[in-house]
């Protein structure tokens, strides 16, 4: 019985985001059908986050009911939502085989099953190895306290909960399935997180294939599926998988919605704008400089998208930001005297984590081939795309390097603050991050090597025919 | 598929047919490899204490582990002091780093104590696992502060 009532919790989500997609977006956000599942399941989770917060903010407490009558008033609407449902749930299914190469399906299968291989594998060592140190000592006792509590006070208990100020979707998703489930048991964060392993390749490939042809996405694909610091994370109870995929989702919709000026990814944009910074205090800094793109593009443009753009940013932030306000949920590096690194030191600091970022990126070693070939794809994506004027890749380069540029600066004020810690920021931390960049790189190689170049100043059209229209232009 | 010549995607699919094998080799120690020997026992140890913690502790119950003695808190201890917190809440465990000044040892139902306990030598030790030591009635806080009987 508390299996299924917890498979019926993991389910919730998917239902509660496709009901919200159909009702906010007249078209379809994908082509495919498995893309707008997972940005389902993406905007599901998001909602139902701001619902407990919500919740714990009015009433003093945490329930699940709140999500159930917010499904019904949805439900309420099926009028008006069901038919776009049905765009959402019908659109194009599965993998489309290129026609008449014989060899190229047979590709294509071996890839397939390479994929499938690579889910497997992540499953069973993730289940054996079980839950992460930082799963247990705070992403998932959060979880267990919010259950056993029945609200969010435990993070009010300065002398026991390490890091009050994170993000609170990861904790606050296992316990809607904990409450559901009526167990606290760590199968359910690993189920989680595999979840947003499984969205991880559900948004990587629509994504891709939104640019793309189907053979080099699909491989892309699987060099996401394989890498091992994504199956490493995936099943450990971390947020850094989950932060990922919705750092990747955010930056599709924003390409799309400033470089094609397709128009039906703008309510898309704006659930993963709501919702991304939610996720952990890195998809808080994505999600800044998406609109500081956002901003700039809005200039260009002459656009009223960047106002439109932070209202939602700011909508899905206020009630974890009002939480925080006030409980004086306070990040402890910003709280601590600083230490007794000079600024000379600190910007050696700061030269030391770029130069280790640096050595991790291009890292080749016979452990990591995934990752080796990614790199080599990412800057010669880059440099094909600034060969071709491809306006794609401006936007999710800009995005990758503000980012970068946010680790660089929050390590070194961290290492000023504690510089015990210079260790772990050095080795744990900074694997991480390029987890968390990981797919969007990859987005980017993939746009840069295989896409056709968006030329400058060109017309504008409906998305799906100008992709339609893009994938069969001549090189520039 | 405008870019690289049937040669360069060769390549590529060379590279990623390597990587099947290396990832797939690599899954597959993953998943037969035992978890090692050090881990095993430590996750024991700590299974072994949140047993009789809870046991004999009251749901708001709060526990203690001493770390860092004599020198710097060990990867072992700190394990034991999280992990411990993870699977007795809500009995609260509280972590204190040598040296223990101010520490008032009544309020704590349980105390344990990581790293060198031999320089300490409670009498009423009731089992140890490693370098993790348990001691149920609460010592004094003068033995605290001396560190030694």
């Amino acid at each position: 019985m508390s299996l299924l009532a917890g498979a019926f919790a993991l389910a919730v989500p998917l239902v509660l985001g496709l009901l919200l997609l159909a009702l906010t977006c007249a078209h379809a956000p994908y082509r495919l059908a498995i893309g707008n599942f997972a940005l389902a399941h993406l905007v599901g989770c998001g909602a139902i986050t701001i619902l407990l917060l919500l919740n714990q903010l009015v009433f003093g407490k945490l329930s699940v009911l709140p999500v159930y009558g917010a499904l019904l008033i949805l439900l309420s609407a099926w009028k008006h939502i069901g038919p776009r449902m049905s765009l959402l749930v019908a659109s194009q299914r599965g993998i489309e085989v290129p026609v008449g190469s014989r060899r190229n399906a047979t590709v294509l299968k071996i890839l397939l099953l390479f994929i499938g291989i690579c889910v497997l594998a992540t499953t069973l060592s993730g289940f054996k190895a079980g839950l992460g140190w930082d799963a247990w000592s705070f992403w998932q006792l959060k979880a267990r306290a919010f259950y056993i509590e029945g609200n969010m006070l435990y993070l009010k208990d300065t002398a026991h909960c390490f890091h009050p100020e994170y993000p609170p979707m990861i904790p606050l998703l296992s316990y809607w399935v904990f409450a559901h489930a009526r167990s606290t048991a760590e199968l359910w964060p690993q189920i989680i997180g595999l979840t947003f392993y499984l969205d991880l390749l559900a948004i990587s490939y629509a994504s891709l294939r939104l640019w793309i042809d189907t053979m080099p996405a699909l491989a892309c694909t699987a060099l996401v599926a394989s890498s091992r610091v994504v199956q490493k994370y995936a099943l450990a109870g971390y947020a850094d998988v989950a932060a990922s995929v919705f750092m990747l989702a955010t930056a599709v919709f924003l390409a799309r919605r400033f470089v094609d000026k397709d128009k039906t990814a703008g309510p898309p944009l704006l659930w993963m704008l709501a919702v991304t910074c939610l996720v952990k205090n890195e998809t808080i800094a994505w999600t800044l400089a998406a609109l500081l793109i956002i901003c700039g593009y809005g200039v260009i443009q002459r656009a009223r998208a960047a106002l439109i753009s932070i209202g939602a940013f700011a909508a899905g932030l206020l009630p974890w930001f009002w939480l925080q306000h006030v409980w004086h949920l306070r990040d402890e590096m910003t709280t601590k005297a600083a230490g007794s690194l000079s600024a000379s030191t600190a910007f050696a600091s700061a030269l030391d984590i770029a130069t280790h970022l640096a050595k991790y990126s291009i890292g080749i070693g016979p452990q990591y081939p995934a990752w080796g070939l990614s790199q080599i794809l990412v800057i010669t994506g880059l440099i094909l795309a600034a060969r071709h004027r491809n306006q794609y890749v401006l936007p999710l380069l800009l995005l990758v390097m503000l980012q970068f540029i946010s680790y660089v600066v929050v390590i070194v004020w961290a290492i000023w603050v504690d510089p015990g810690w210079t260790p772990i920021y050095m080795n744990d931390t900074l694997y991480r991050c390029l987890l968390q960049v990981y797919p969007t790189a990859l987005l980017l190689a993939g746009l840069g090597c295989f896409a056709s170049a968006r030329p400058l100043n060109g017309p504008d059209a409906h998305a799906t025919e100008a992709q339609k229209d893009l994938a069969a232009a001549p090189v520039n | 598929m405008l870019i690289f010549t049937k040669s360069g995607r060769a390549i590529i699919y060379l590279w990623v047919a390597a990587i099947c094998v290396a990832f797939v080799n690599q899954i597959v120690t993953a998943v037969k490899a035992s978890i090692p020997e050090k881990t095993y026992q430590r996750e024991k140890t700590v299974q072994q204490a949140a047993l009789e913690l809870r046991q004999h502790s009251p749901p708001n119950g709060r526990a203690l582990v001493l770390l860092g003695l004599p020198q710097d808190w060990t990867e072992d201890s700190i394990y034991f002091a999280y992990r411990l917190q993870y699977l007795v809440y809500p009995t609260r465990v509280d972590r204190l780093y040598f040296p223990w000044d101010g520490l008032d040892a009544r309020v704590y139902n349980d105390i344990y104590i990581c790293d060198e306990l031999m320089l300490l030598r409670p009498s009423d030790t009731l089992w140890h696992s490693g370098t993790v030591y348990r001691v149920r009635t609460p010592i004094s806080t003068s033995r605290i502060r001396g560190g030694k009987e």
